[in-house]
């Protein structure tokens, strides 16, 4: 699909190209402002070329967008065994750089990435806040912002619960809020 | 008669234009001579060449052959080297990765290594056609020298690239052909430690093979390869019947 969508840009730019040669040509024009047989087959060439010059810069820049990336950016499963207790600490999942808290509400999955300026905010557990390092902001259980210079409650990702008990997290989609509410909990039996 | 001054004739007019094509429409000898000339791509192609260098089957354009197999090589190679780790932990899965994961991946991948098979068969045959020609002979001695350097570096390239995918196919070869040098006299087991970067076949190898193939050994071919052309042109051109 999204190749088939490069080839017709590239269609459609070798065609214009093509067209615009034909224009800015410096060879006299036939009669009557018809294409000349000269004029067409050389455009023709000349177009067939810059359509598979297109096509291989087209490749040459898909290339480097690999299919398949890291553990960060995928979906990433948390074993039912890691889910914390409802109303206990958080579960903090490494790879997938986020926070699985279980509130009354449910499950949220927060990225652990400050909403300020980017930094990791550890969960400090003697002050049950996410407590920022670098410039002192200061989230509550469920992410939304206490104190400190952050404008917006940490972000979330989309959590699935599996039927076995386990968490599928999409680290691929960290969503953005401005408050808490209860629907970006997803409930957990 | 003036005609009419055309888009074409404004873009060609300008100065910036002018500064980088430095020759007029190429309708005269002067002109044909001055493109090739003033390119720097294009000059070493010389801009004339005698009759019989026209003739393909004197040659077979084996030399210009395993050049274009070459430059098929440094750029696939530049694109594998985005994926390819040179970890031992890593490379096998980082070659099964560029396979599966990269899109024209396992085209360029496949592209570098039919190439690499290509060009050391265009060099050989190159060589014999050299040989069977008499071309090695005065005053192209001396190129035949550059050119048997070209081909032992070619069978380096060969050999290091082998062991990059770090498979078993690979491990192998590598532990043979460092083997083959450790049977030498005297010097062999410094050879083989030398190669290996340790007694057995592991990260230090890999990485040794890996810095040889992807930079040394392309970096001493192009030089080999700007005196070998070079020496073509000064030598009389092309060789042809004698």
């Amino acid at each position: 699909m999204k190749r088939s969508g490069i080839g017709a840009i590239i269609g459609v730019a070798a065609a214009s190209a093509v067209w615009a040669f034909g224009h800015l040509s410096s060879v006299p024009k036939a009669i009557n402002n018809v294409v000349s047989r000269r004029n067409f087959v050389r455009n023709a060439a000349l177009g067939a070329v810059l359509i598979v010059l297109g096509q291989l810069a087209a490749g040459f820049v898909r290339f480097f967008w690999p299919n398949k990336i890291g553990a960060f950016g995928s979906v990433l499963t948390v074993a039912a065994s890691d889910v914390p207790e409802a109303g206990g600490q958080p579960f903090t999942y490494t790879p997938g750089k986020f926070y699985l808290v279980n509130l009354d509400e449910g499950l949220i999955a927060l990225y652990w990435k400050c909403t300020h300026l980017g930094c990791t905010v550890p969960w400090v557990a003697s002050e049950e806040r996410f407590h920022c390092p670098c410039h002192g902001s200061i989230f509550f259980e469920n992410g939304v912002k206490e104190s400190g210079p952050a404008p917006r409650p940490l972000d979330y990702f989309p959590v699935t619960v599996m039927a076995d008990g386990s968490v599928q997290v999409n680290t691929g989609a960290p969503t953005e809020r401005h408050d808490f509410n209860p629907d970006q909990a997803v409930p957990y039996p | 008669m003036r005609r009419e001054q055309t888009l074409a004739d404004r873009i060609t007019s300008s100065s910036v234009w002018r500064s980088v094509v430095r020759h007029g429409y190429p309708d005269n000898q002067r002109n044909q001579a001055l493109i090739i000339a003033s390119n720097v791509f294009l000059h070493i192609h010389p801009v004339k060449i005698k009759r019989y260098a026209t003739k393909v089957t004197y040659t077979f354009c084996l030399g210009g052959l395993s050049f274009f197999m070459f430059l098929v090589l440094v750029l696939t190679g530049v694109l594998l080297m985005f994926y390819y780790i040179p970890s031992s932990d890593q490379a096998y899965q980082s070659m099964k990765d560029i396979e599966a994961s990269v899109t024209f991946g396992q085209l360029m991948r496949n592209m570098h290594r039919w190439s690499a098979q290509g060009m050391v068969i265009a060099v050989f045959l190159h060589m014999g056609r050299v040989f069977y020609t008499g071309s090695y002979k005065p005053p192209r001695e001396f190129n035949w020298v550059i050119g048997v350097l070209l081909l032992v570096v070619t069978f380096l390239l060969s050999f290091t690239g082998y062991l990059l995918p770090w498979d078993q196919l690979a491990y192998w070869a590598i532990t043979v052909g460092t083997q083959i040098g450790g049977a030498a006299p005297i010097v062999g087991p410094k050879v083989d430690f030398l190669l290996k970067g340790g007694k057995e076949i592991g990260q230090p190898t890999l990485i040794r093979f890996y810095t040889l193939h992807v930079i040394f050994l392309p970096l001493i071919a192009a030089f080999l390869m700007a005196v070998h052309f070079w020496r073509i042109r000064k030598d009389g051109g092309i060789s042809g019947p004698l």
